[in-house]
Protein backbone atom coordinates (compact mmCIF):
# COMPACT_ATOMS: atom_id res chain seq x y z
CA UNK A 1 0.00 0.00 0.00
CA UNK A 2 3.20 2.21 1.30
CA UNK A 3 4.39 1.89 -2.44
CA UNK A 4 2.08 2.50 -4.32
CA UNK A 5 1.53 5.71 -2.25
CA UNK A 6 5.13 6.01 -3.11
CA UNK A 7 4.91 6.10 -6.34
CA UNK A 8 1.71 8.59 -6.71
CA UNK A 9 2.88 12.00 -8.15
CA UNK A 10 -0.40 13.88 -6.69
CA UNK A 11 1.60 13.45 -3.35
CA UNK A 12 4.96 14.67 -3.94
CA UNK A 13 5.84 17.43 -2.41
CA UNK A 14 4.58 20.73 -3.75
CA UNK A 15 8.07 22.18 -4.80
CA UNK A 16 8.69 19.57 -7.25
CA UNK A 17 5.59 19.74 -9.04
CA UNK A 18 7.02 22.20 -11.42
CA UNK A 19 9.71 19.99 -12.59
CA UNK A 20 7.64 17.05 -13.79
CA UNK A 21 6.88 17.29 -17.34
CA UNK A 22 9.02 18.46 -20.79
CA UNK A 23 9.58 21.95 -19.86
CA UNK A 24 8.45 25.08 -21.37
CA UNK A 25 10.77 28.27 -21.21
CA UNK A 26 8.45 31.28 -18.68
CA UNK A 27 9.56 33.70 -21.08
CA UNK A 28 11.35 35.18 -23.92
CA UNK A 29 14.22 35.53 -21.90
CA UNK A 30 14.13 32.30 -21.14
CA UNK A 31 14.25 30.67 -24.53
CA UNK A 32 16.75 32.80 -25.98
CA UNK A 33 18.83 31.46 -22.63
CA UNK A 34 17.92 27.97 -23.60
CA UNK A 35 18.80 28.42 -27.20
CA UNK A 36 22.15 29.19 -25.87
CA UNK A 37 22.11 26.30 -24.04
CA UNK A 38 21.29 23.60 -26.67
CA UNK A 39 24.06 25.71 -28.85
CA UNK A 40 26.56 24.70 -26.58
CA UNK A 41 25.45 21.40 -26.49
CA UNK A 42 26.52 21.60 -30.05
CA UNK A 43 29.62 23.43 -29.63
CA UNK A 44 31.05 20.59 -27.29
CA UNK A 45 29.34 17.42 -28.74
CA UNK A 46 32.42 16.50 -30.31
CA UNK A 47 34.66 16.84 -27.40
CA UNK A 48 32.15 14.75 -25.54
CA UNK A 49 31.59 12.13 -27.55
CA UNK A 50 35.46 11.36 -27.44
CA UNK A 51 34.95 10.78 -24.05
CA UNK A 52 32.35 8.43 -24.62
CA UNK A 53 33.92 6.43 -26.92
CA UNK A 54 36.76 5.61 -24.34
CA UNK A 55 34.59 4.09 -22.27
CA UNK A 56 33.98 1.23 -24.50
CA UNK A 57 36.48 -1.27 -24.06
CA UNK A 58 38.15 -3.00 -26.47
CA UNK A 59 39.29 -6.94 -26.22
CA UNK A 60 42.88 -5.81 -27.05
CA UNK A 61 42.55 -3.07 -24.19
CA UNK A 62 41.16 -5.94 -21.60
CA UNK A 63 44.10 -8.05 -22.40
CA UNK A 64 46.83 -5.65 -21.99
CA UNK A 65 48.87 -7.26 -19.26
CA UNK A 66 50.33 -5.20 -16.97
CA UNK A 67 53.90 -6.86 -15.62
CA UNK A 68 56.99 -5.82 -14.48
CA UNK A 69 59.05 -4.55 -17.44
CA UNK A 70 62.86 -4.49 -17.88
CA UNK A 71 64.04 -1.10 -16.64
CA UNK B 1 68.32 -37.90 20.91
CA UNK B 2 66.06 -36.23 18.05
CA UNK B 3 66.15 -32.87 17.74
CA UNK B 4 63.07 -30.49 18.06
CA UNK B 5 62.61 -28.57 14.50
CA UNK B 6 59.88 -26.80 16.58
CA UNK B 7 60.53 -23.32 17.32
CA UNK B 8 59.54 -21.58 20.80
CA UNK B 9 58.09 -18.01 20.82
CA UNK B 10 60.61 -15.25 19.53
CA UNK B 11 62.05 -12.56 20.99
CA UNK B 12 61.15 -9.29 20.83
CA UNK B 13 63.32 -6.20 21.09
CA UNK B 14 63.16 -1.95 20.31
CA UNK B 15 66.45 -1.08 18.21
CA UNK B 16 66.98 2.90 18.31
CA UNK B 17 69.31 3.74 14.92
CA UNK B 18 70.11 7.04 13.47
CA UNK B 19 68.80 7.90 9.93
CA UNK B 20 71.48 7.83 7.06
CA UNK B 21 70.09 9.19 3.74
CA UNK B 22 71.96 5.76 2.50
CA UNK B 23 69.18 3.89 3.92
CA UNK B 24 69.30 0.86 2.35
CA UNK B 25 72.84 -0.03 4.13
CA UNK B 26 70.80 -1.00 6.81
CA UNK B 27 69.92 -3.84 5.19
CA UNK B 28 72.27 -6.90 4.25
CA UNK B 29 72.68 -7.88 0.55
CA UNK B 30 71.18 -11.58 0.16
CA UNK B 31 73.37 -14.10 0.09
CA UNK B 32 74.22 -15.81 -3.13
CA UNK B 33 73.31 -15.25 -6.72
CA UNK B 34 70.33 -12.57 -7.24
CA UNK B 35 68.52 -11.76 -10.16
CA UNK B 36 68.02 -7.86 -9.57
CA UNK B 37 70.31 -5.35 -8.75
CA UNK B 38 71.19 -4.56 -5.12
CA UNK B 39 69.72 -2.05 -3.47
CA UNK B 40 66.81 -2.64 -4.48
CA UNK B 41 65.52 0.92 -6.09
CA UNK B 42 62.81 0.91 -3.91
CA UNK B 43 65.04 1.08 -0.87
CA UNK B 44 67.21 4.39 -2.16
CA UNK B 45 64.28 5.85 -3.03
CA UNK B 46 62.90 5.37 0.40
CA UNK B 47 66.34 6.87 1.86
CA UNK B 48 65.43 10.04 -0.27
CA UNK B 49 61.68 10.34 0.79
CA UNK B 50 62.83 10.32 4.29
CA UNK B 51 65.66 12.63 3.99
CA UNK B 52 63.30 15.07 2.46
CA UNK B 53 60.82 14.44 5.51
CA UNK B 54 64.10 14.81 8.09
CA UNK B 55 63.65 11.82 9.54
CA UNK B 56 66.24 11.72 11.81
CA UNK B 57 65.41 8.08 13.84
CA UNK B 58 64.91 4.98 12.74
CA UNK B 59 62.79 2.65 15.92
CA UNK B 60 62.96 -0.84 14.91
CA UNK B 61 60.53 -3.63 16.30
CA UNK B 62 62.41 -6.55 15.73
CA UNK B 63 58.91 -8.81 15.71
CA UNK B 64 55.94 -7.54 14.13
CA UNK B 65 53.26 -9.89 12.47
CA UNK B 66 51.91 -8.59 9.33
CA UNK B 67 48.62 -9.42 8.02
CA UNK B 68 49.16 -9.08 4.67
CA UNK B 69 52.69 -10.53 4.69
CA UNK B 70 51.01 -13.73 7.15
CA UNK B 71 48.73 -14.28 4.06
CA UNK B 72 51.30 -13.98 1.66
CA UNK B 73 53.32 -16.31 4.20
CA UNK B 74 50.29 -18.83 4.09
CA UNK B 75 49.01 -18.63 0.49
CA UNK B 76 52.95 -19.26 -0.94
CA UNK B 77 55.92 -18.86 0.96
CA UNK B 78 55.12 -21.91 3.94
CA UNK B 79 55.45 -24.29 0.27
CA UNK B 80 59.54 -22.85 -0.23
CA UNK B 81 62.12 -25.55 0.75
CA UNK B 82 63.59 -22.51 2.60
CA UNK B 83 61.63 -22.24 6.03
CA UNK B 84 60.92 -18.39 6.01
CA UNK B 85 58.99 -16.92 9.26
CA UNK B 86 56.01 -16.18 9.65
CA UNK B 87 56.64 -12.54 11.11
CA UNK B 88 58.19 -9.42 10.15
CA UNK B 89 59.86 -6.30 11.49
CA UNK B 90 58.54 -3.11 11.43
CA UNK B 91 60.54 0.39 11.34
CA UNK B 92 58.97 3.14 12.64
CA UNK B 93 60.57 7.08 11.54
CA UNK B 94 60.58 9.90 13.53
CA UNK B 95 62.04 13.46 12.82
CA UNK B 96 63.28 13.79 16.16
CA UNK B 97 66.75 12.33 17.39
CA UNK B 98 66.72 9.51 20.31
CA UNK B 99 68.58 7.30 21.73
CA UNK B 100 67.67 3.80 23.44
CA UNK B 101 68.17 5.73 26.86
CA UNK B 102 65.42 8.45 26.12
CA UNK B 103 62.84 5.56 24.53
CA UNK B 104 63.20 3.76 28.21
CA UNK B 105 62.23 7.25 29.55
CA UNK B 106 59.23 8.14 27.88
CA UNK B 107 58.21 4.46 29.14
CA UNK B 108 59.57 4.79 32.25
CA UNK B 109 57.34 8.44 32.30
CA UNK B 110 54.36 6.67 30.83
CA UNK B 111 54.62 4.26 33.35
CA UNK B 112 54.52 6.75 36.04
CA UNK B 113 51.61 8.90 34.95
CA UNK B 114 52.99 10.98 32.40
CA UNK B 115 51.48 9.34 29.36
CA UNK B 116 50.91 12.44 27.88
CA UNK B 117 54.15 14.00 27.90
CA UNK B 118 55.92 11.10 26.27
CA UNK B 119 52.76 10.76 23.55
CA UNK B 120 53.05 14.10 22.86
CA UNK B 121 57.00 13.99 22.15
CA UNK B 122 56.02 10.78 20.29
CA UNK B 123 53.27 12.38 18.24
CA UNK B 124 55.33 15.37 17.38
CA UNK B 125 58.50 13.67 15.76
CA UNK B 126 56.26 10.56 14.50
CA UNK B 127 56.63 10.18 10.37
CA UNK B 128 55.19 6.73 9.76
CA UNK B 129 56.21 3.03 9.32
CA UNK B 130 57.63 0.03 7.26
CA UNK B 131 57.19 -2.82 7.42
CA UNK B 132 60.17 -5.02 6.99
CA UNK B 133 59.39 -8.72 5.41
CA UNK B 134 61.93 -11.50 5.76
CA UNK B 135 62.25 -11.69 1.87
CA UNK B 136 65.72 -10.89 1.31
CA UNK B 137 65.61 -9.45 -2.19
CA UNK B 138 62.09 -8.06 -1.74
CA UNK B 139 61.78 -6.47 1.84
CA UNK B 140 59.58 -3.68 1.99
CA UNK B 141 56.66 -4.41 2.75
CA UNK B 142 53.66 -2.51 3.97
CA UNK B 143 55.08 1.22 4.25
CA UNK B 144 52.72 4.27 5.09
CA UNK B 145 54.52 7.31 5.17
CA UNK B 146 52.87 11.24 5.40
CA UNK B 147 52.83 13.14 1.58
CA UNK B 148 54.92 16.14 1.02
CA UNK B 149 53.35 19.36 2.06
CA UNK B 150 50.93 20.95 -0.26
CA UNK B 151 52.43 23.66 -1.00
CA UNK B 152 54.47 22.66 -4.45
CA UNK B 153 57.09 24.64 -6.80
CA UNK B 154 55.82 27.71 -8.78
CA UNK B 155 52.57 28.40 -7.90
CA UNK B 156 51.41 24.94 -7.66
CA UNK B 157 49.58 22.85 -5.19
CA UNK B 158 49.74 19.09 -4.12
CA UNK B 159 46.44 17.62 -3.71
CA UNK B 160 46.46 14.23 -2.16
CA UNK B 161 42.79 12.96 -2.31
CA UNK B 162 43.45 9.16 -1.27
CA UNK B 163 44.63 9.29 1.96
CA UNK B 164 43.73 7.69 4.83
CA UNK B 165 44.52 7.60 8.65
CA UNK B 166 46.31 4.27 10.00
CA UNK B 167 46.65 3.88 13.83
CA UNK B 168 50.16 2.80 15.36
CA UNK B 169 50.59 0.86 17.94
CA UNK B 170 53.48 1.17 19.48
CA UNK B 171 54.85 -0.42 23.25
CA UNK B 172 51.57 0.94 24.57
CA UNK B 173 51.85 4.40 22.82
CA UNK B 174 48.80 4.92 20.36
CA UNK B 175 50.41 6.77 17.28
CA UNK B 176 49.03 7.78 13.80
CA UNK B 177 50.02 8.54 10.35
CA UNK B 178 48.12 9.77 7.79
CA UNK B 179 48.65 8.47 3.61
CA UNK B 180 48.05 5.66 1.59
CA UNK B 181 49.80 1.99 2.12
CA UNK B 182 52.73 1.51 -0.59
CA UNK B 183 54.91 -2.02 -1.24
CA UNK B 184 56.96 -3.33 -2.73
CA UNK B 185 56.23 -6.13 -5.27
CA UNK B 186 57.56 -9.51 -4.05
CA UNK B 187 57.27 -11.41 -7.05
CA UNK B 188 55.65 -14.04 -5.32
CA UNK B 189 52.01 -13.23 -4.65
CA UNK B 190 52.30 -10.04 -6.45
CA UNK B 191 53.23 -7.97 -9.56
CA UNK B 192 52.91 -4.68 -9.88
CA UNK B 193 49.38 -4.65 -10.84
CA UNK B 194 48.44 -6.67 -7.24
CA UNK B 195 50.35 -4.19 -5.48
CA UNK B 196 48.79 -1.05 -7.45
CA UNK B 197 45.24 -2.29 -6.94
CA UNK B 198 46.24 -3.49 -2.88
CA UNK B 199 47.28 0.67 -2.21
CA UNK B 200 43.89 1.28 -4.26
CA UNK B 201 41.56 -0.79 -2.13
CA UNK B 202 43.37 0.64 0.81
CA UNK B 203 41.60 3.44 -0.17
CA UNK B 204 38.30 2.81 -1.50
CA UNK B 205 37.45 -0.26 0.06
CA UNK B 206 38.15 0.89 3.64
CA UNK B 207 36.19 4.13 2.68
CA UNK B 208 33.12 2.40 1.79
CA UNK B 209 33.70 0.12 4.89
CA UNK B 210 34.31 -2.74 2.71
CA UNK B 211 36.85 -5.27 3.36
CA UNK B 212 40.39 -4.59 2.44
CA UNK B 213 41.99 -7.31 0.83
CA UNK B 214 45.55 -8.57 1.46
CA UNK B 215 48.07 -9.12 -1.62
CA UNK B 216 47.68 -12.96 -2.07
CA UNK B 217 43.83 -12.75 -1.32
CA UNK B 218 43.92 -10.19 -4.80
CA UNK B 219 45.53 -12.56 -6.71
CA UNK B 220 43.39 -14.91 -5.92
CA UNK B 221 40.21 -13.27 -6.71
CA UNK B 222 41.82 -11.91 -10.34
CA UNK B 223 42.63 -15.53 -11.32
CA UNK B 224 39.58 -17.26 -10.49
CA UNK B 225 38.04 -17.61 -13.61
CA UNK B 226 41.38 -16.45 -16.23
CA UNK B 227 44.70 -16.88 -16.03
CA UNK B 228 46.73 -14.51 -18.24
CA UNK B 229 50.19 -15.90 -18.91
CA UNK B 230 49.29 -19.94 -17.39
CA UNK B 231 50.22 -19.89 -13.61
CA UNK B 232 48.91 -17.45 -11.16
CA UNK B 233 51.70 -17.76 -8.61
CA UNK B 234 54.06 -17.20 -8.27
CA UNK B 235 52.52 -13.82 -10.20
CA UNK B 236 53.53 -12.60 -13.53
CA UNK B 237 51.42 -10.18 -14.19
CA UNK B 238 47.87 -9.57 -14.36
CA UNK B 239 45.93 -8.21 -17.47
CA UNK B 240 42.55 -5.70 -16.80
CA UNK B 241 40.12 -8.29 -16.97
CA UNK B 242 41.86 -9.28 -14.27
CA UNK B 243 41.95 -6.53 -12.31
CA UNK B 244 38.12 -5.77 -13.59
CA UNK B 245 37.42 -9.42 -11.57
CA UNK B 246 39.56 -8.79 -8.69
CA UNK B 247 37.50 -5.17 -7.98
CA UNK B 248 34.42 -6.88 -8.54
CA UNK B 249 34.95 -9.79 -6.20
CA UNK B 250 35.85 -7.45 -2.97
CA UNK B 251 32.54 -5.60 -4.04
CA UNK B 252 33.44 -2.60 -6.18
CA UNK B 253 32.89 -1.96 -9.83
CA UNK B 254 35.54 -1.47 -12.50
CA UNK B 255 35.45 1.07 -14.94
CA UNK B 256 37.74 0.98 -17.63
CA UNK B 257 38.13 4.61 -19.52
CA UNK B 258 41.06 4.01 -22.44
CA UNK B 259 43.75 7.09 -23.19
CA UNK B 260 42.52 9.53 -25.93
CA UNK B 261 44.50 11.15 -28.01
CA UNK B 262 45.20 14.90 -27.97
CA UNK B 263 43.20 16.93 -30.45
CA UNK B 264 42.76 20.42 -30.84
CA UNK B 265 44.11 21.05 -27.10
CA UNK B 266 41.37 18.96 -25.61
CA UNK B 267 43.30 16.83 -23.41
CA UNK B 268 40.63 14.31 -22.69
CA UNK B 269 42.63 12.12 -20.01
CA UNK B 270 43.86 14.83 -17.75
CA UNK B 271 40.16 15.56 -17.21
CA UNK B 272 39.47 11.72 -16.53
CA UNK B 273 42.10 11.91 -14.23
CA UNK B 274 41.23 15.17 -12.09
CA UNK B 275 37.30 13.88 -11.76
CA UNK B 276 38.76 11.06 -10.23
CA UNK B 277 41.70 11.10 -8.57
CA UNK B 278 39.97 14.26 -6.99
CA UNK B 279 36.91 12.07 -5.78
CA UNK B 280 39.39 10.03 -3.88
CA UNK B 281 38.79 6.83 -6.26
CA UNK B 282 42.54 6.18 -6.32
CA UNK B 283 42.27 5.15 -9.92
CA UNK B 284 44.67 2.25 -11.39
CA UNK B 285 47.23 3.94 -13.90
CA UNK B 286 48.21 1.13 -16.99
CA UNK B 287 51.19 3.07 -18.87
CA UNK B 288 53.41 1.44 -21.27
CA UNK B 289 57.56 2.55 -21.65
CA UNK B 290 58.19 4.19 -24.15
CA UNK B 291 60.61 1.47 -25.27
CA UNK B 292 57.82 -0.18 -26.08
CA UNK B 293 54.87 1.76 -27.06
CA UNK B 294 56.12 2.58 -30.37
CA UNK B 295 55.79 -1.23 -31.18
CA UNK B 296 52.63 -2.27 -33.14
CA UNK B 297 51.24 -4.85 -30.51
CA UNK B 298 50.12 -3.69 -27.12
CA UNK B 299 52.85 -6.57 -25.91
CA UNK B 300 52.60 -4.69 -21.97
CA UNK B 301 52.82 -2.19 -19.84
CA UNK B 302 53.30 -0.99 -16.06
CA UNK B 303 49.89 -0.55 -13.60
CA UNK B 304 50.48 2.78 -11.00
CA UNK B 305 48.54 3.59 -8.16
CA UNK B 306 47.41 6.94 -8.39
CA UNK B 307 46.82 9.08 -4.83
CA UNK B 308 47.29 12.69 -5.73
CA UNK B 309 47.52 15.72 -7.64
CA UNK B 310 49.84 18.56 -8.80
CA UNK B 311 47.81 21.32 -9.97
CA UNK B 312 48.54 24.99 -11.69
CA UNK B 313 46.86 27.88 -9.58
CA UNK B 314 44.85 28.78 -12.54
CA UNK B 315 42.65 27.36 -15.32
CA UNK B 316 43.74 27.97 -19.02
CA UNK B 317 41.84 28.32 -21.90
CA UNK B 318 42.99 25.21 -24.51
CA UNK B 319 40.66 25.90 -27.45
CA UNK B 320 39.24 29.27 -28.63
CA UNK B 321 36.37 28.58 -29.60
CA UNK B 322 34.77 27.42 -26.03
CA UNK B 323 33.79 30.23 -23.62
CA UNK B 324 35.20 28.49 -20.85
CA UNK B 325 38.54 26.73 -19.27
CA UNK B 326 38.35 23.06 -18.03
CA UNK B 327 39.75 22.86 -14.89
CA UNK B 328 41.51 19.77 -16.09
CA UNK B 329 44.02 22.43 -17.41
CA UNK B 330 45.26 23.14 -14.07
CA UNK B 331 46.82 19.25 -13.71
CA UNK B 332 50.52 19.33 -14.50
CA UNK B 333 51.20 16.09 -12.89
CA UNK B 334 49.90 13.38 -10.20
CA UNK B 335 51.51 11.58 -7.47
CA UNK B 336 52.01 7.58 -7.96
CA UNK B 337 52.55 5.01 -5.72
CA UNK B 338 55.03 2.75 -8.55
CA UNK B 339 55.97 -0.14 -6.72
CA UNK B 340 58.91 -0.87 -8.99
CA UNK B 341 60.49 3.19 -7.48
CA UNK B 342 58.65 4.13 -4.39
CA UNK B 343 55.55 5.85 -2.52
CA UNK B 344 54.04 9.59 -3.90
CA UNK B 345 56.60 9.48 -6.82
CA UNK B 346 55.82 12.49 -8.81
CA UNK B 347 54.82 11.73 -12.30
CA UNK B 348 55.03 14.64 -14.71
CA UNK B 349 52.25 14.57 -17.66
CA UNK B 350 53.34 15.71 -20.90
CA UNK B 351 52.68 15.47 -24.71
CA UNK B 352 53.98 12.79 -26.69
CA UNK B 353 53.92 12.45 -30.11
CA UNK B 354 53.75 8.88 -31.55
CA UNK B 355 56.60 8.27 -34.21
CA UNK B 356 54.22 5.55 -36.14
CA UNK B 357 51.08 7.68 -36.20
CA UNK B 358 51.73 11.28 -35.33
CA UNK B 359 49.03 11.07 -32.90
CA UNK B 360 49.71 12.99 -29.64
CA UNK B 361 49.10 11.04 -26.52
CA UNK B 362 49.38 11.54 -22.77
CA UNK B 363 53.06 11.61 -21.65
CA UNK B 364 53.97 10.15 -17.85
CA UNK B 365 57.47 11.10 -16.61
CA UNK B 366 57.83 9.50 -12.98
CA UNK B 367 60.71 11.22 -10.97
CA UNK B 368 62.75 11.01 -8.21
CA UNK B 369 62.59 13.08 -4.89
CA UNK B 370 64.66 15.10 -6.29
CA UNK B 371 63.25 15.89 -9.54
CA UNK B 372 65.86 13.39 -11.50
CA UNK B 373 63.41 11.75 -13.96
CA UNK B 374 63.03 8.03 -13.63
CA UNK B 375 61.30 6.12 -16.72
CA UNK B 376 59.29 7.82 -19.29
CA UNK B 377 55.94 6.74 -19.85
CA UNK B 378 52.63 6.63 -22.07
CA UNK B 379 49.31 6.23 -20.68
CA UNK B 380 47.09 3.60 -21.90
CA UNK B 381 44.47 3.68 -19.39
CA UNK B 382 42.70 4.06 -16.22
CA UNK B 383 40.87 1.42 -13.83
CA UNK B 384 38.63 3.02 -11.79
CA UNK B 385 37.47 0.92 -8.52
CA UNK B 386 33.81 2.71 -8.14
CA UNK B 387 31.47 2.14 -5.27
CA UNK B 388 28.29 0.11 -7.49
CA UNK B 389 25.88 2.52 -7.07
CA UNK B 390 27.90 5.03 -8.63
CA UNK B 391 26.93 4.51 -12.52
CA UNK B 392 27.47 8.28 -13.78
CA UNK B 393 30.57 8.84 -15.06
CA UNK B 394 33.09 11.30 -15.11
CA UNK B 395 31.86 11.88 -19.02
CA UNK B 396 28.64 11.87 -18.60
CA UNK B 397 29.05 14.72 -15.80
CA UNK B 398 31.41 16.47 -17.90
CA UNK B 399 28.92 16.53 -20.88
CA UNK B 400 26.34 18.73 -19.04
CA UNK B 401 29.05 20.42 -17.53
CA UNK B 402 30.73 21.38 -20.69
CA UNK B 403 27.55 22.54 -22.11
CA UNK B 404 26.90 24.78 -18.81
CA UNK B 405 29.98 26.19 -18.88
CA UNK B 406 29.89 27.21 -22.64
CA UNK B 407 26.61 28.89 -22.03
CA UNK B 408 27.55 30.63 -19.27
CA UNK B 409 30.36 32.03 -20.54
CA UNK B 410 28.37 33.07 -23.40
CA UNK B 411 25.90 34.38 -21.60
CA UNK B 412 27.82 36.07 -18.94
CA UNK B 413 30.64 38.04 -21.11
CA UNK B 414 31.30 40.15 -18.25
CA UNK B 415 33.21 37.24 -17.10
CA UNK B 416 35.50 37.69 -20.24
CA UNK B 417 35.44 33.93 -20.60
CA UNK B 418 37.05 32.90 -17.47
CA UNK B 419 34.62 30.51 -16.06
CA UNK B 420 36.24 27.56 -14.79
CA UNK B 421 34.13 23.96 -14.68
CA UNK B 422 35.44 21.41 -11.97
CA UNK B 423 33.56 17.94 -11.66
CA UNK B 424 34.10 15.50 -9.08
CA UNK B 425 32.24 13.12 -6.68
CA UNK B 426 31.01 14.22 -3.23
CA UNK B 427 29.54 12.22 -0.54
CA UNK B 428 26.44 13.87 -0.08
CA UNK B 429 27.03 14.69 3.58
CA UNK B 430 29.82 16.31 3.38
CA UNK B 431 28.29 18.66 0.56
CA UNK B 432 25.58 19.97 2.94
CA UNK B 433 27.84 19.90 5.78
CA UNK B 434 30.56 22.60 3.00
CA UNK B 435 26.90 24.01 1.54
CA UNK B 436 26.51 25.59 5.31
CA UNK B 437 29.58 27.68 4.86
CA UNK B 438 28.64 29.02 1.29
CA UNK B 439 26.45 31.98 2.42
CA UNK B 440 23.06 30.51 1.12
CA UNK B 441 20.03 32.14 2.75
CA UNK B 442 17.94 30.58 5.50
CA UNK B 443 15.61 29.02 3.55
CA UNK B 444 18.23 28.15 0.86
CA UNK B 445 19.83 26.31 3.43
CA UNK B 446 16.94 24.85 4.75
CA UNK B 447 15.75 23.23 1.21
CA UNK B 448 19.26 21.49 0.44
CA UNK B 449 19.67 20.13 3.96
CA UNK B 450 16.05 19.08 4.74
CA UNK B 451 14.12 18.83 1.72
CA UNK B 452 16.31 17.86 -1.29
CA UNK B 453 16.85 13.86 -1.22
CA UNK B 454 20.25 13.35 -2.50
CA UNK B 455 22.08 10.09 -3.81
CA UNK B 456 25.09 8.56 -1.62
CA UNK B 457 27.50 10.05 -3.80
CA UNK B 458 26.94 13.06 -5.44
CA UNK B 459 27.94 13.85 -9.26
CA UNK B 460 29.35 17.49 -8.69
CA UNK B 461 30.00 19.76 -11.02
CA UNK B 462 30.99 23.37 -10.17
CA UNK B 463 31.42 26.42 -12.03
CA UNK B 464 33.66 29.54 -10.85
CA UNK B 465 34.57 32.56 -12.22
CA UNK B 466 37.21 35.91 -11.26
CA UNK B 467 35.71 36.27 -8.36
CA UNK B 468 35.08 33.17 -6.97
CA UNK B 469 32.70 30.52 -7.53
CA UNK B 470 29.05 31.02 -9.03
CA UNK B 471 27.09 28.04 -8.63
CA UNK B 472 27.18 24.14 -8.39
CA UNK B 473 25.12 21.60 -9.82
CA UNK B 474 24.26 18.34 -8.15
CA UNK B 475 24.01 15.19 -10.40
CA UNK B 476 22.28 12.05 -9.00
CA UNK B 477 25.10 9.64 -9.42
CA UNK B 478 23.19 6.18 -9.18
CA UNK B 479 21.21 7.25 -12.60
CA UNK B 480 22.14 5.71 -15.53
CA UNK B 481 22.23 7.34 -19.24
CA UNK B 482 18.82 7.31 -20.42
CA UNK B 483 17.56 9.61 -17.60
CA UNK B 484 18.46 13.42 -16.69
CA UNK B 485 20.18 13.09 -13.58
CA UNK B 486 20.00 16.72 -12.23
CA UNK B 487 19.12 17.27 -9.15
CA UNK B 488 20.10 21.15 -7.90
CA UNK B 489 21.78 24.12 -9.06
CA UNK B 490 23.24 25.91 -5.78
CA UNK B 491 24.06 29.82 -6.39
CA UNK B 492 27.37 30.69 -4.93
CA UNK B 493 28.84 33.80 -3.67
CA UNK B 494 30.28 34.84 -6.69
CA UNK B 495 27.11 35.16 -8.84
CA UNK B 496 25.52 38.80 -9.18
CA UNK B 497 21.68 39.15 -8.95
CA UNK B 498 21.27 39.50 -12.73
CA UNK B 499 23.24 36.17 -13.29
CA UNK B 500 21.07 34.46 -10.50
CA UNK B 501 18.29 34.80 -13.39
CA UNK B 502 20.34 32.54 -15.84
CA UNK B 503 21.21 29.92 -13.46
CA UNK B 504 17.47 29.81 -12.71
CA UNK B 505 16.59 29.80 -16.34
CA UNK B 506 18.95 26.41 -16.40
CA UNK B 507 18.09 25.13 -13.30
CA UNK B 508 14.42 25.33 -15.58
CA UNK B 509 15.57 23.68 -18.80
CA UNK B 510 17.65 20.98 -16.49
CA UNK B 511 14.71 19.75 -14.12
CA UNK B 512 16.53 20.77 -11.51
CA UNK B 513 15.52 23.06 -8.13
CA UNK B 514 17.11 26.40 -7.80
CA UNK B 515 18.96 27.04 -4.32
CA UNK B 516 20.30 30.43 -3.35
Amino acid sequence: MKDEQHNRSDIRPAKNNDRQGAPEPRSAEENRIWEALEQARQNVKSVVKKELDAEIVTSELLNLRLRNLPR
Amino acid sequence: MIQSHAHLYPEGKILLIPFQKEFWREFAAPSGWVEETWPPIQLRYLGEYLANLQCRTILVETHYIDRDYVYDTASFYARNLRSYPNYCQRLHFFCEAFDEARWRSLLKDANRGEMSRSLNFLEKGYLGFSVVRPLPGSPIGRTVLPTLSSKADAGCVREFHSVRDYVVHLGGFRLSVSGLAFQQQDQGVSACATTALWSSLHHVAYKEHLYVPTPAEITEAAARYSLAGGRSLPQEGLNLQQICEAIRYFGLSPLIVEAQPIEQGIEHDKAQLLGYIASGFAPLLAIRPLATFEGMQRTGGHALCSVGLKMSDQAHQTNENFAFRDSASRVVGLYVHDDRLGPYAFAKLSQYTVKRTAQVRTGVTIGWPDGQPDEEAVLEALVVPLPPKVRLTITRMRALGLSLAQATGQLMPNLEKKVAVGYRYVLAPDYRAEALRFGLSDEGAYTLNCETVLSRYLGLLEFGGPDGPLYDVLMDSTETPANPAALACVCRHGLAAKEMEIVDSFAHRIHAQLIK
